[in-house]
């Protein structure tokens, strides 16, 4: 009987490790992160928890995919200034619609959510200094 | 034998009209989003002035997360829509955060935040009208 949940915690943990990002660390990365060109904007997608890791949803901006929601991982997408909807789909979508200016560089953290049947990621725009903070501690996922 | 099946049955089908009553009930309730407002944003024709806000202010609305304006940022006015001022925040994140989330800058009227306008969707929001004090920079 202690074998047999020793067994299982083992399985736990691995399914949960495995599914984390496994690149290189923010700050590690943060060097080969080309400079911004001047007609665009920045978007740095990043997830924190490791919770519901099996949830991984494609990321899309207007529609086309850029990435994907995988834990305590991040990208990032540089775009003309505009209009944009992020969104994440699993049994339902959601989505986050914001704005992009010339330079701007912004932030948005993916949360995950309990579904009805299956977890939800949402896209949610934090400020600066909490997006800065926080994505240090998330790994690049991106390419 | 028979009867003890029927009453069985009875129960299991109570048992999943009842799941089937939570589950619609959570996936309605999931997607309840926030009224919205088609509104034409007249903005400045030149660049609008700067603003503070001097105290804090916490803005309530209907199925969504209530928003902390925080004391000493600052916003920038965009213009009007018919409901009132349009002012953008330049050092604060403000969102419509419910089932999805929009970003929001703040529509004052008469010296009091009446609501949000929505850039994406073009729309107002309507909050519980709250009083705040936002004075031009350097007043």
């Amino acid at each position: 009987m202690k074998y047999k949940m020793q067994f299982i915690l083992a399985a736990i943990i691995i399914v949960a490790v495995s599914g984390c990002a496994s690149g290189p660390g923010f700050r590690e990365y943060e060097s080969s992160i080309p400079p911004l060109t001047e007609d665009a904007g920045r978007i740095y997608m990043y997830r924190t928890s490791a919770l519901g890791a099996a949830i991984q949803p494609k990321v899309k901006v207007n529609g086309e995919e850029v990435g994907k929601a995988a834990p305590q991982g991040f990208f990032f997408v540089d775009l003309p200034p505009g209009e944009y909807e992020i969104s994440a789909s699993t049994e339902a979508k959601r989505s986050l619609t914001m704005t992009l200016d010339e330079g701007e560089i912004r932030y948005i953290r993916l949360e995950i959510k309990m579904g009805l049947f299956a977890g939800h990621i949402k896209p949610v725009l934090v400020d600066d200094s909490v997006g800065r903070e926080q994505i240090v501690d998330t790994k690049y996922i991106g390419d | 034998m028979i009867e003890a099946h029927f009453v069985l049955e009875g129960r299991l089908e109570v048992r999943l009209r009842v799941f089937l009553v939570l589950a619609v009930f959570l996936v309605s309730g999931c997607s309840v989003d926030q009224v919205r407002v088609e509104q034409q944003l007249a903005p400045l024709p030149d660049e609008g002035a700067l603003y503070q806000l001097h105290s804090s202010a916490s803005v309530k609305a209907r199925n969504v997360r209530t928003v902390e304006l925080r004391r000493d940022t600052h916003w920038r006015l965009l213009g009007s829509i018919e409901k009132g001022q349009v002012f953008e925040p330049i050092d604060q994140v403000v969102t419509v955060n419910g089932f999805n989330v929009h970003e929001a800058y703040i529509v004052v009227r008469e010296g009091r935040v009446i609501g949000y306008y929505l850039p994406y969707e073009k729309s107002f929001v309507e909050a519980e009208p709250v009083k705040i004090d936002l004075a031009e920079n350097g007043e």
